[in-house]
């Protein structure tokens, strides 16, 4: 589908760094950077718009009119989808969907894809076997990932939370790998381990908060991407259950009325667009600061 | 390289046949029936019965597997048990439809992210460096379908200047089959080029910073001959690669485009095949996907290797 | 209500819109150079003359599929009638046209039919047509080939070439209400290459074009029958079938003169092409949408509840804002024209929450959560939508499951559905004793609900039985009655299928299972 980058275009991860302590404030200062300041205000103005979702519109997203198509008006700046909705509302709500399934999707991703990839360290074969696993998830293209996980699980909140689960693993696996072998075979790993360090005290104390740096780059990321693959499955028709508004549904019901009401593809889309440049903007300004370091 | 290959050769194998595996096991563990697909609405439960004989769906799973893998090695990729009709045939007719988007999309994606990555990398003055981030921004953020819509509800429906849907072949009639091939190639060509263009900028910034480039300063060379001699040449490695890369994506891209556009390409065949649980069809085509995303990914490591001495066909 | 006409009109007027359209191709034409596909079209005037020649161009939104050859498929219609030819067809308004048969007649109490058949018939393949072809067909369709969709009720039919060119029909049951309906499904194939049917690789028929290139999924071709049993037929030197599952690609592909039809235009594209000038939009047949429910099990083993919903649903917003305004609202599944429809019935249940709301909390089912299943497709997804405000508004709880068409179906026939469960049938419009078999929500035993009620089997087999038309239209209202008080199956649109063409396509006949086009032509 679309442009899932699990190749993991990202922080080019080599450079040798201290522990993670300084972690957080490293991201606070990606967020005083013009692109970061620009993607936190976005991103946190749309959270904002979405939890007050039901104060700003009381009448909730199904409040059916008896028109249909009807073009903006004082009451629906938006205009009405094809059942009477007001379209801006609904758009609202739908922004509230994508969020929650983001918010909760891309964090489960990450963590179970790091853990997957950090396996190596129980054993040998473990690692290798997950290495594997997500060989074969990162060889299927992330759409037809998606509707099979959704053709065994049903259409639903859940698919689209368990689509954009998998389809993230190797994303997260193979960097948290990477950064394992990579932190393995430094001094103060080896150092550590002659002196009898115990193999989890090093993983916790060392290696992990070492490859904590990409995997939050990444997770900046993938957000874009879990924003695609919510939207592309909504446009093949394995989306959000009705009536229930996503942005990807949105956009694909209204595709159907470009003709007759193009604002019904216009308010989901500009809001869709919004959100993935709040994610692009955060993810380069945390890119960049974890580069400069 | 042989030796490379070799090496590289069990995991590649590994990966390919694990992925026939669950090519063959996803399509069947999801609910849906062919048979009744087939039958129709209004079919009685024996006349299904009937069909899912005649389709082979009362075969143990693992006889249909090793039928299925014996004939991918003779060439026989199976029969579409929703028409009937040999798998390769109906992949071949659906080709040519999806690899002219794909040419051209990867067109437009070098000439745009090249384009917008020198112009980016070169630029001095603030406010050119501005405008070529947020271009580079918004391009990255855009996803391909919503590029599609708003250029449709732009092109298509407020000024009718382009087709916004079907096809028409461009082997066949090259000034109407391109003119309903630029839409969708722009659709799916733009988020990728925001990529390439944002890999040569930051290339070209760090090829600025090389000696090279100081020792030519010194001696006086012009700020535009260094450019094009030096950094530009320099810095289109990654580029070239991450295109390579890109283009394996955008054959997978283009499912969703293709049903913005309808075009009956063989997006349109996976998603009528997943729908109607023609499973013959949708595990040569997930197969086949994940054969190219490997041999891209060889190639791209082949590539990196030529490209750049310091990198080794390692493991 | 049901709009039987061929052609109606859809709110016309040339937009704006269309007019600047047409600049801007013009404008693009200068700035491209040559010729611009928005715009590359040339739709005629007036021909009175049927002209020889051209190549028709359709498409259609879902698939040919050549195995489906004893019954309906959306994706046939262009190709079925032209290739393959019946004894008879029934045209949209009820009109029997002649085809493979010149003369028919009933006899016996209505239970024996004899047919002449037309002579000088021959097969594309050079064969002669005679009446074993038919016993052949006939027999083909009894056993289910072709999935045969109304082969319930040719259940003890004795077919018998009593001629070279003559053939009758012994029934055990009178026919005179289902035997050309029956015909009209039942195309002649060959003997000697029908199972080349199955994939398409060879079709032969007797019609007046014959099946000559086929993609699978994607498009057809069929070129002129030279030897088509009626001299100079057909005009055409080709008709062209193409997939175009999108509207909007169908839309554009009208727009550009690619097709002359298209079938699979949603309402809403249709009414922004339809100008009823060079535009025109056919309505006919028709498709049943309903409501089904599971009665061996709660909540919808409560009749109170049953017609709870029956009261609940606004059929005229479905009919609105989903149908495009085209729909019939009836409660009832048959078509109006059927023989005896009981008109004064079909407004049983209107819209009226208040009386839903005291019958649902009489069947003490307020706050009661229901799950609705429904097919994963556009139209079912925004009726579910407004049934389920529609019971939400009534006190009742619904959520929805989605299925694909290849998992709900197989649950649909094994009854597993439910408790409700939307449907969608093309059955419409057919005589309601063949219905009472083909559609399954409507079957006296082994119906999809698990509703078994002696005294509706009583009244169904009465119809069935019923030997002439005053007997058939009392045995109707009968049945009826009981099936709305009963309510196990509650439609709520009967909507017409459209579809659009330019119009230079003339005398293009309109039949159930496909366009008749031997004697179609383009007008300059």
């Amino acid at each position: 589908m679309t442009t899932i980058d699990t190749t993991g275009g990202t922080p080019e991860s080599a450079a040798p760094r201290r522990g993670g302590d300084g972690a957080l404030r490293r991201y606070l200062a990606a967020l005083r950077t013009p692109r970061g300041a620009a993607g936190a205000g976005l991103l946190g103005a749309l959270v904002l718009l979405a939890l007050l979702a039901p104060a700003l519109f009381p009448g909730g997203y199904d409040e059916q009119g008896s028109g249909g198509l009807a073009g903006a008006s004082a009451a629906h700046w938006m205009g009405t989808d094809e059942l009477g909705r007001d379209i801006l509302a609904r758009t609202v709500y739908g922004l509230r969907t994508d969020l929650s399934l983001l918010l909760t999707a891309v964090p489960a991703s990450a963590v179970i894809g790091t853990l997957m990839g950090l396996s190596g360290v129980l054993s040998r074969w473990l690692g290798a076997g997950m290495q594997r696993l997500l060989d074969v998830i990162l060889g299927f293209p992330g759409i037809v990932l998606g509707m099979s996980v959704v053709l065994v699980i049903g259409t639903g909140w859940l698919a689209l939370f368990a689509s954009i689960l998998v389809i993230g693993l190797p994303l997260f696996g193979r960097q948290a790998r990477a950064g394992l072998q990579i932190e393995q075979e430094r001094e103060y790993v080896l150092a550590a381990r002659v002196l009898g360090v115990r193999r989890r005290t090093v993983m916790t104390r060392h290696v992990l908060p070492n490859i904590v740096d990409p995997i939050v780059v990444n997770a900046a990321v993938y957000m874009v991407v879990a924003i695609f693959i919510e939207a592309g499955l909504s446009i093949v028709g394995l989306g959000i259950q009705p009536p229930i508004p996503s942005l990807g549904a949105m956009l694909n019901t209204g595709a159907r009325y470009l003709e007759v009401h193009p604002a019904y593809v216009m308010g989901p889309g500009l809001v869709l667009l919004l959100l993935t440049l709040a994610f692009t903007l955060l993810s380069n300004a945390l890119n960049k600061a974890v580069l400069r370091k | 390289m042989l030796r490379f290959l070799v090496r590289r050769l069990p995991s590649v194998v590994f990966v390919l046949l694990a992925t026939t595996v669950v090519a063959f096991l996803l399509p069947r563990l999801a609910p849906g029936d062919p048979a009744s697909v087939a039958a129709g609405p209004e079919a009685t439960p024996e006349q299904i019965a009937a069909l899912r004989i005649e389709m082979g769906l009362d075969r143990p799973l693992i006889q249909q597997y090793l039928d299925w893998m014996g004939g991918l090695f003779t060439g026989q990729l199976g029969e579409s048990l929703q028409f009937r009709r040999p798998v390769s045939e109906l992949i071949g007719a659906r080709l040519e439809s999806t690899v002219e988007l794909t040419v051209a999309a990867t067109l437009l994606m070098i000439v745009v992210g090249i384009g917008l990555g020198v112009f980016a990398g070169s630029a001095r003055s603030r406010w050119s460096r501005f405008t070529a981030d947020a271009t580079n921004t918004t391009l990255l953020a855009m996803p391909p379908f919503l590029a599609g819509l708003l250029l449709v509800i732009l092109l298509g429906v407020t000024f009718r200047v382009l087709p916004i849907s079907g096809e028409v072949a461009v082997l066949d009639d090259p000034v109407i089959g391109l003119q309903y091939l630029i839409l969708p190639a722009i659709a799916l060509a733009v988020p990728m080029s925001g990529s390439i263009a944002m890999l040569v900028q930051s290339s070209m910034d760090n090829a600025w910073r090389q000696d090279y480039v100081d020792l030519a300063v010194a001696k006086g060379v012009g700020r535009r001959r260094i450019a094009v001699r030096h950094v530009v040449r320099n810095s289109l490695g990654p580029a070239v690669v991450a295109i390579g890369i890109r283009f394996g994506e955008m054959l997978a891209g283009a499912v969703v485009i293709e049903m913005i556009f309808a075009r009956n390409g063989l997006g349109q065949l996976a998603v009528t095949s997943v729908q109607s649980a023609d499973y013959n069809v949708v595990q040569v085509l997930i197969v086949g996907a994940v054969v190219i995303a490997v041999v891209v990914q060889l190639l791209t490591e082949i590539a990196m290797a030529t490209l750049d001495p310091r990198v080794r066909l390692g493991v | 209500m049901y709009p039987t006409g061929r052609r109606f009109p859809l709110g016309s007027a040339v937009s704006r819109r269309t007019v600047l359209g047409g600049l801007s191709a013009l404008g693009l034409a200068t700035v491209v150079g040559c010729r611009s596909a928005v715009q590359e079209s040339g739709q005629g005037g007036a021909a009175t003359k049927p002209v020889r020649g051209g190549t028709l161009v359709t498409t259609v939104a879902s698939e040919p599929v050549p195995g489906a050859y004893f019954t309906g498929r959306p994706g046939n219609i262009f190709w079925s009638r032209n290739v393959l030819e019946p004894l008879l067809l029934l045209d949209d308004s009820g009109k029997e046209i002649p085809l493979l048969a010149t003369d028919w007649s009933l006899s016996q109490e209505n239970r024996v039919f004899t047919a002449t058949l037309r002579e000088g018939v021959k097969f594309h393949s050079g064969r002669p047509f005679t009446a074993d072809d038919v016993v052949f067909s006939l027999e083909r369709e009894m056993a289910g080939d072709g999935l045969a969709s109304l082969k319930g009720a040719m259940e003890g039919w004795q077919v018998k070439a009593t001629g070279k060119h003559t053939v009758t029909i012994e029934s055990p049951r009178p026919l005179q209400e289902i035997v050309t309906s029956i015909l009209d499904v039942t195309p002649i194939i060959d003997r000697e290459t029908y199972r080349g049917l199955e994939d398409g690789s060879e079709v032969i028929g007797t019609g007046p074009f014959l099946w000559s290139e086929y993609r699978a999924g994607t498009d057809l071709v069929m070129k002129r029958n030279g030897s088509y049993w009626e001299d100079g037929l057909p005009y055409l030197d080709g008709v062209e079938v193409t997939v175009i599952k999108d509207s909007t690609a169908q839309l554009a592909a009208l727009r550009s003169g690619r097709v002359q039809i298209a079938n699979g235009l949603s309402t809403e594209d249709a009414k922004t092409i339809v100008d009823d000038s060079t535009y025109l939009l056919n309505a006919h047949h028709g498709l049943l949408y309903g409501v089904a429910f599971d009665v061996t099990q709660p909540p919808f083993d409560d009749v109170d509840l049953r017609h709870a919903v029956a009261y609940a649903i606004d059929r005229d917003r479905i009919n609105n804002q989903v149908m495009g305004g085209l729909a019939g609202t009836s409660a009832l599944p048959w078509s109006e024209d059927v023989t005896g429809y009981p008109k004064d019935l079909a407004g049983t249940y209107s819209y009226q929450p208040d009386k839903a709301r005291q019958l649902v909390e009489k069947a003490g089912a307020r706050g009661t959560s229901l799950q609705i299943d429904l097919h994963n497709l556009p139209v079912p997804r925004k009726i579910y939508e407004i049934l389920a405000r529609n019971l939400s508004d009534v006190g009742l709880r619904p959520s929805p499951r989605e299925l694909s068409i290849a998992d709900f179906e197989p649950q649909r026939s094994a009854g597993k559905l439910g408790p409700a469960y939307l449907i969608w049938s093309a059955t419409a419009g057919l005589p309601p004793a063949l219905m009472l078999d083909a559609l399954a929500e409507l079957r006296p035993e082994g119906n999809t609900q698990g509703y078994r009620d002696a005294e509706y089997q009583r009244l169904a087999q009465a119809l069935i039985d019923s030997p002439d038309e005053s007997a058939t239209a009392s045995r109707l209202r009968d049945l009826s009655q009981k099936m709305l008080d009963d309510a196990v199956f509650l439609p709520y649109a009967y909507t017409p299928l459209t579809d659009v063409q330019t119009s230079s396509v003339r005398d293009m006949v309109t039949g159930r299972y496909g366009r008749l086009m031997r004697a179609a032509y383009l007008a300059k």
